[in-house]
């Protein structure tokens, strides 16, 4: 696969790519603003929890029509680009996760007995920002 | 490896080369703007040689400071700086550049059977980039220093007056050096390779320094986003760490030691691809379990991703979140041994010289192995909470990071020393040195492993008399270490003038650096190399190593 | 019904794959995934941000759910179809390289810039004023007595100035990669002037377009976040 002869033929200093054709821009772009639409629209109504599920579900599809179409994944021989965005966006989500779910455990575990602290409910200890609590 | 490629006749290859990549083109701009992988790994060699130097003397004056239990040399406030200045400057400006971006930039190219790494002009721009972060560093170093500790935890580091924001920026924009380097090695594997050269014909250096790329592209974002944020809070009061204003400083540990533990495995991973090289070259024999060593350093570097909460086990962190990671953690262990399994196992009916590159991986797998044997008292969460922040943990990362990569760093340079410079060192004085070393440090860190144990806490300037016998130990132990260092240095140097002239090959090594003159042209090959087989086979007629004494 | 690929202009300067590389394409994908790789360290430097943003947003709703009704939404939107339209631009002015019609590519070259100036316009002259005059400022700087005034209920919520904190350093960090971006498709303006980019040769343009596009992708997560989901 690799080839780095010294200077081949003039042919293969040049490109010689096909297009995607004018259409398929226009349908995205045309997709793009109608999703913003829809995404501003659906804000006023409230779905409670479902708010940022509903928000984001528009926001992931918007997100694919650009990268598959305008960064033209879709139609990219080398599968490797998109073997790369996808690492990305899961060594985030292993990031995100284990530091959440720190955050939301906390307190859960007396540290003198092993069990389950006496607390309030987690909504109330949540929106304290206490400080560490140190294991004698 | 069996090439076919136009190489000039043995009697040839064994004189000095006419023309080079030292005097191919010369004066200073010709080195300043260079696009040659070979001078920038070069130039890149000398600026991180520098740096280590300043960490030893930090080190030093470390030690010097606890050769008695009150003060000896400095006070309080300046031996942190002292502490903090040695790890910043060992993590960022040494260990994360060393085998990448000294051995690899020379060397991934010509194994490759490339001209080049994929896109030269961005790897100067990551050797300036490497210079620009050390000149805030020193600027730092200048204007009151930073005694943080090089984790720079908040709040302390929000609130001390010392000069944090320019040591921040420092690593900040090393962290992109480091970047462009990874990216580059990528995509040189992916695009690059000499034609025959399949995946599994590579050389495991480059599989080592393809792993350690990845982990560099992932990690060292989420590092420069979090030096920012703590720039941002000294400057701005962003809040976001900082418990006075709602923030949170646990957080900050996530954000640091999601990059941080990654870290570890970018700062010893090639050190692993050195360590291969030499092995199967003074055994005369392929690395055993090639396929095996070559995945274990993509498992490392994947595995590496799901455990830094093993650094905060008493942070605050909660005790399910510290239950997983530690018992993710010692996943970890499990492709590193393979590897120390498969180094040991080709020992076996080896051919083994004794030579100076291969007495310091030999002393790779016996120090590295106590490193990593007693990582896992660390993963241990019961463990650990008693020897966190204890000396335990400072013999630990010594034992991997210096007993690790340095030594596997300074036996990679004794190693491609003939090829870079054309020239061999005095192989007696090298013996001698790998000993001096060898004792160096196990004085100086396995005592410390003691120290731990008996509750000495790190980066405390005074302790209890108790401990002052095994500290005075170790502080020898510094200074048999520096003595070490510094004959290395010497009769490297001295080679340079008077050494003899090695020749392509005087190792007898059968990868395709050593298929092209000491030092190479510019170009690498005369010819593109074509391989045919696995990259460590050795004919028993040909290639017959030259003992250079 | 795609466009014929048209013949390549006398005045375009033929391109000369570099020594290292064997043939132009393989130093096009070269290009191409080295900037992929790029635009990964991106995501997760970006990323990190998202994640300290929903690490407040979780554990300080309320603040967050307030602190948002202070955003502009119809300037968000603006700016939203504003860069929508660059990405189609950006993506029409790399088409047309490639079938050889350089003056539409020029155009649409053009038309990106300005969209992107338009986005910065109304980032720094219209949002982040409203934000100084109100005194909804990050951090320290950030001015309770002041901003209650404009807005009474930041009165009653835990930290507001970790929602501002949040808000002026990713749009901030967007900000300056906008403007990054503005630099890089100037240089391309330039130099598609001194006729480099045609049917053979567009890698730069393909290489700034991933950039701009990942820009418009940050942006798409961006604005509902803050503007819109309370």
């Amino acid at each position: 696969m690799a080839h780095n002869e010294s200077h081949a033929a003039s042919a293969s200093q040049e490109l010689h790519h096909e297009p995607l054709p004018v259409k398929v821009y226009l349908g995205v772009f045309l997709g793009l603003l109608f999703l913003t639409f829809v995404t501003v629209w659906v804000a006023g109504f409230d779905f409670g929890e479902f708010n940022m599920i509903v928000a984001m579900a528009v926001a992931v599809t918007k997100a694919s029509l650009v990268v598959l179409y305008f960064m033209n994944l879709k139609h990219d021989h080398d599968r490797l680009n998109g073997v790369i965005f996808l690492m990305g966006l899961f060594f985030l989500i292993v990031f995100i996760g284990p530091t959440m779910w720190d955050k939301v455990t906390r307190g859960e575990v007396d540290p003198q007995r092993g069990q389950a602290a006496e607390l309030p409910a987690h909504g109330a200890a949540a929106q304290q920002p206490h400080p560490a609590e140190q294991p004698k | 490896m069996s090439t076919t490629t136009a190489t000039p006749p043995a009697a040839e290859m064994d004189r000095w080369p006419e023309k080079h990549y030292w005097n191919a083109t010369k004066g200073w701009k010709s080195w300043a703007f260079t696009v040659d992988h070979k001078r920038i790994g070069m130039m890149y060699l000398i600026a991180i040689l520098t740096a280590f130097f300043l960490g030893g003397v930090f080190a030093i004056l470390v030690r010097l400071e606890l050769l008695t239990p009150q003060q000896t040399i400095v006070g309080a406030k300046t031996y942190n700086q002292l502490f903090t200045l040695h790890g910043t400057v060992m993590v960022f400006l040494f260990l994360v550049p060393s085998i990448p971006a000294a051995l690899g930039n020379f060397f991934l190219p010509m194994q490759l059977g490339a001209k080049d790494v994929a896109f030269p002009k961005l790897n100067l721009l990551s050797f300036y980039v490497y210079v620009v972060g050390a000149l805030f560093a020193i600027w730092s170093l200048f204007h009151g220093a930073i005694d943080t500790g090089w984790t720079f935890y908040t709040p302390y580091s929000i609130t001390t007056n010392t000069a944090v924001t320019p040591m921040l920026l420092a690593a900040f924009i090393l962290g992109f050096s480091s970047i462009l380097t990874g990216l580059n090695f990528i995509v040189s594997i992916h695009k690059l390779r000499a034609p025959g050269m399949t995946w599994f014909r590579m050389p495991l250096l480059l599989w080592a320094l393809y792993a350690t790329s990845v982990i560099q592209l992932l990690a060292t974002p989420v590092l420069a986003i979090t030096l920012l944020l703590v720039a941002m809070e000294r400057v701005l009061g962003i809040g976001i760490f900082d418990p006075a204003m709602g923030g949170d400083p646990v957080l900050y540990q996530h954000f640091f030691w999601f990059y941080s533990h990654p870290a570890v495995y970018i700062m010893v991973v090639p050190a692993f691809g050195v360590i291969s090289e030499i092995v199967a070259t003074f055994t005369r024999r392929p690395i055993f379990g090639y396929r095996f060593v070559a995945f274990s350093s993509l498992a490392i570097a994947f595995i590496g991703f799901f455990v830094w909460g093993h650094h905060m086990f008493v942070s605050g962190q909660s005790e399910f979140a510290g239950m997983v990671f530690s018992f993710l953690s010692f996943f970890v262990a499990i492709p590193t041994a393979v590897k120390v399994f498969n180094w040991t196992a080709t020992l076996y009916k080896g051919s083994i010289q004794l030579m100076s590159p291969m007495l310091y991986a030999l002393i790779f797998l016996v120090q590295f192995t106590i490193g990593g044997l007693t990582g896992l008292f660390c993963a241990a969460l019961a463990t650990d909470v008693h020897l966190h922040d204890t000396y335990f943990i400072v013999a630990h990362f010594h034992y991997v990071m210096m007993g690790g990569t340095v030594f596997a760093f300074i036996g990679g340079l004794h190693y491609w020393w003939p090829k870079m410079t054309g020239r061999m060192y005095n192989e007696k004085l090298a013996k001698i040195a790998a000993a001096i070393l060898f004792v160096g440090f196990n004085v100086t860190f396995f005592t410390q492993f003691i120290l731990g144990t008996r509750g000495m806490p790190r980066r405390y300037y005074n302790y209890l008399p108790e401990y002052q016998r095994l500290h005075g130990f170790s502080t020898v132990g510094s200074w048999i270490l520096a003595v070490g260092f510094l004959l290395v240095a010497a009769y490297l140097i001295a080679s340079l003038r008077n050494g003899k002239v090695a020749g392509a090959n005087p190792w007898g090594a059968s990868t395709l650096e050593w298929q092209t003159a000491s030092p190479p042209p510019t170009e690498n090959f005369l010819d593109t190399p074509h391989v045919h087989t696995g990259p460590y086979v050795y004919p028993d007629e040909e290639l017959v190593p030259r003992r250079a004494a | 019904m795609s466009t014929p690929t048209a013949a390549i202009p006398s005045n375009i300067k033929r391109h000369e794959v570099g020594h290292h590389f064997g043939n132009a394409e393989q130093e096009f994908s070269a290009a191409k995934l080295g900037f992929w790789i790029f635009l990964c360290t991106e995501l997760l430097m970006f990323g990190g941000l998202f994640v300290a943003f929903i690490y407040y947003r979780t554990f300080l709703a309320e603040t967050f759910l307030q602190a948002h009704r202070t955003l502009s939404k119809p300037l968000g939107v603006t700016n939203t179809v504003v860069l929508i339209t660059s990405s189609f631009t950006m993506a029409m002015a790399i088409r047309s390289a490639m079938v050889n019609k350089q003056k539409q590519m020029m155009a649409f070259l053009w038309i990106t810039l300005i969209c992107a100036t338009a986005f910065m316009v109304i980032k720094l002259g219209f949002e982040w004023p409203a934000k100084f005059s109100h005194h909804t400022l990050p951090g320290r700087f950030f001015d309770l007595h002041h901003a209650s005034e404009a807005y009474p209920f930041l009165a009653d919520v835990k930290s507001p100035a970790i929602f501002y904190s949040l808000y002026f350093m990713m749009t901030g960090l967007h900000g300056i990669h906008v403007l990054i971006g503005m630099g890089l498709i100037l240089w391309l303006i330039i130099r598609g002037g001194r006729g480099e980019f045609y049917s053979g040769f567009y890698t730069p343009l393909e290489v700034t377009g991933l950039y701009w596009h990942f820009v418009d992708l940050v942006w798409i997560f961006l604005f509902p976040l803050f503007y819109l989901v309370g």
